[in-house]
């Protein structure tokens, strides 16, 4: 403003305390986070979660309720010629249906002060060129993505933010994308790509921020988002009961059975868990070492969301609730000092990011750190999910077990389960798939 | 398909917010919208053949109760201007309808300064409206049997007003498009207020015994402006029922354009763009 640009030509995005309401909808609640150029950073969240709202906000086209997200330093509003810092692809129908496409980029190219060749130079780019006398309207979802992406580079900005920009793209297109990326991000400037599907960004991205529920779940390099994922262990046994007390004992506490009578043993290596099932006297029919794959991470940090009802019932065979500690639950294993055959939990421990930022996520726990990153359970449910449904799906913590067919429930009470909550029972219990159970919606439950 | 090699350079380039040249690079750009799509010269053909076909009807029938100015002034004040207004919501509202207006944010400098360039862009093709509607006009006139031997500096002046009217006209209708963004919404609003009421106030106010308000509202203003430069003739006291002379009906009714510019200005700042 007064002529006196604030721009800094830093080519950071810093997000700050950044919240937004719309209507009922927390969008985003107290978000922060720094994007530095030179590098892609992922932008991750399931659908609903907040990205849009705050790419949005980035760019000044949604005022927040709080905070603020500046640009080299300022604010979109306060940037001179904000286009020639900033492009941003936020809307791949942002197009009047009749215009041809090299018209609708020399309205932009006149509208931002770049010469008119430029319409034809990102036109080309984009691999458009022989299009740009055709009508929008006639173009498939992936041309107009890329046509979108061409308005965005028209004013050769520093900084470009990318929302959902892989959506509608060939392979070809996709691969060009990531390319584009790469380079514009090895150029010393910055970009900021969001996606609800790590897969599509995931061989891109140097850093990622997941948000879940308009609130950051993870910040930092997607590399040791990948590391978080300790090595989880499935084990076929005669006695899944009695190791998993054994385990527990242990200080092995992050156990899950599995619809076939296994158990998914994380945080223990396949020797351990051998040791303790000889130790305990149960006999072990198999047993393989997973890693938790960054898909899964994803799915981990941002569970709840929106959760499609559990395909449990009906699927395999009714899993006896025997005790499952599951990791949310402390007790079993004393805060002080590790036990001795939880050494395998070191790891983890090691692994788990300090966050740059505020303690949003806790280092050193795993499943507990996204609940409590997360608000107080009456914004949780002052957010109304637009599919509504799902949010009631999970079982209510005073019922162990509801979703198993009443055959699980006459079983008798295995002699651990009172150490778990009893929602947490159930949590185990619907761990169908063997992966990574989503213990954090049960978590929620279980703390109002 | 690489993109540059280096980090972008100085983004500083002399242009303010409010400069000149952002001002006149939004308004490059809005009379590139304007000529890449439609809307534009259909309207116009329209209202150029409407205002045809409407004073040809008006001078033939009026006879020797119209001046031959009056009837190209009671024409272009009912006809033309519903088009020019349209013109100015849609060029407007249609940012929202297809979703451009997220672009056209992010590329101006900021958003009152975009809404400043469309209003004045939209001015000046209502200019183009003003013209070609008054040259209908006087052609409908003609073709209708009226006579302008007299009536020169009648007809001119009502020609130059009604330039000048119509360009307010377009601009007012950016106001408005801009303060509803609902294209559709808006446009059936003008068109209900403009047919219907403004009439029905008019009216209660005559019965209510208020006096005569037609020239303080839009519409009325429009038409005093225009009916108050056209020679009365024998009769035309029964049909100008206008007690503002035409300087001032002209004021107030830009006072009503930069009063929804303004309103639009005010509603644009807050509106979030999702």
């Amino acid at each position: 403003m007064n002529g006196r640009s604030l721009n800094d030509r830093s080519g950071r995005i810093v997000v700050r305390n950044l919240s937004k309401r719309f209507g009922m909808v927390d969008a985003v609640r107290d978000l922060n986070f720094t994007v530095e150029p030179g590098q892609v950073t992922g932008f991750l969240g399931p659908n609903g979660a907040g990205k849009t709202t705050t790419l949005r906000a980035a760019v000044g086209l949604v005022t927040p309720d709080e905070g603020e997200v500046t640009i080299n330093g300022a604010r979109y509003d306060q940037l001179e010629s904000p286009a020639r810092v900033v492009g941003a692809l936020l809307d791949s129908h942002g197009f009047h249906r009749a215009r041809k496409a090299l018209a609708h980029l020399r309205i932009y190219a006149a509208a931002i002060g770049v010469p008119d060749e430029r319409a034809d130079e990102v036109l080309a780019l984009v691999g458009l060129s022989s299009a740009g006398s055709r009508r929008i309207g006639g173009f498939s979802l992936g041309m107009r993505q890329r046509l979108a992406l061409a308005t965005a580079v028209l004013g050769d900005p520093q900084v470009l933010i990318l929302d959902e920009p892989g959506s509608g793209l060939d392979p070809e297109g996709v691969a060009w994308l990531r390319n584009f990326m790469r380079s514009f991000a090895n150029a010393g400037r910055t970009v900021l790509v969001s996606s609800h599907q790590l897969a599509e960004i995931g061989q891109t991205v140097d850093q990622v921020v997941i948000i879940s529920q308009g609130s950051k779940v993870y910040g930092g390099p997607l590399e040791q988002l990948r590391g978080d994922g300790a090595p989880r262990v499935h084990v076929q046994c005669s006695d899944p009961a009695r190791l998993a007390t054994a385990l527990a004992e242990r200080g092995v506490t992050d156990i899950q059975a599995t619809p076939d009578s296994a158990l998914t043993v994380t945080g223990a290596p396949p020797r351990t868990v051998g040791d303790v099932a000889l130790a305990a006297g149960v006999a072990i029919y198999g047993m393989h070492q997973e890693r938790t794959d960054l898909e899964q991470q994803f799915l981990h940090l941002t569970a709840g969301d929106y959760r499609a009802g559990q395909p449990t019932a009906g699927f395999g065979p009714p899993s006896p609730g025997f005790p499952s500690v599951p990791a949310a639950a402390p007790p079993a294993a004393p805060p002080g000092p590790p036990p001795a055959g939880s050494s395998a939990a070191a790891p983890t421990s090691a692994a788990a990011p300090p966050m740059p930022p505020p303690p949003e996520q806790e280092p050193g726990t795993r499943a507990p750190a996204t609940p409590e990153s997360r608000r107080p359970a009456p914004n949780q449910q002052a957010q109304p999910a637009p599919p509504p449904a799902p949010q009631s799906q999970p079982a209510p913590p005073s019922q162990p077990a509801p979703q198993s067919p009443p055959a699980a429930q006459a079983q008798p009470a295995p002699p651990a389960t009172p150490q778990a909550p009893a929602g947490q029972a159930a949590a185990a219990d619907r761990d169908d798939s063997g992966a990574e159970t989503r213990p954090a919606p049960q978590d929620q439950e279980g703390a109002r | 398909m690489s993109a540059p090699a280096t980090p972008a350079g100085p983004t500083e380039d002399g242009r303010g917010a409010w400069s000149a040249a952002a001002l006149g690079g939004l308004a490059v750009a809005e009379v590139r919208k304007t000529l890449s799509t439609h809307a534009w010269w259909v309207l116009l053909v329209a209202a150029a053949a409407i205002t045809l076909l409407s004073s040809l009807v008006t001078a033939e029938i009026g006879g020797l109760a119209f001046t031959a100015s009056m009837a190209q002034a009671t024409t272009l004040s009912g006809i033309g201007t519903k088009f020019t207004v349209l013109f100015g919501v849609v060029s407007a509202a249609s940012e929202y309808r297809h979703r451009t207006i997220t672009t056209s944010y992010l590329t101006a400098s900021g958003r009152p300064q975009l809404v400043v360039a469309k209003a004045a862009v939209a001015a000046a093709v209502g200019a183009v409206y003003g013209v070609v509607c008054a040259i209908a006009g006087v052609l409908g006139v003609l073709f209708g049997g009226g006579q302008f031997d007299s009536e020169f500096g009648a007809v001119l002046g009502v020609s130059l007003a009604a330039v000048l009217l119509y360009a307010l006209w377009a601009a007012l209708g950016v106001g408005i498009g801009t303060l509803v963004n609902n294209q559709l919404a808006a446009i059936v609003g003008v068109l209900i207020y403009l047919i219907l009421v403004e009439q029905i106030l008019v009216l209660l106010a005559r019965a209510a015994d208020l006096g005569q308000i037609d020239g303080y509202l839009p519409a009325g203003a429009s038409e005093a402006v225009l009916t108050g430069l056209a020679g009365e003739g024998p009769f035309g006291g029964l049909f100008s029922t206008q007690t503002l002379p035409w300087g001032a009906a002209l004021l107030i009714f830009a006072g009503y354009t930069a009063a929804a510019l303004l309103a639009g200005v005010a509603v644009a700042q807050r509106r979030d763009i999702t």
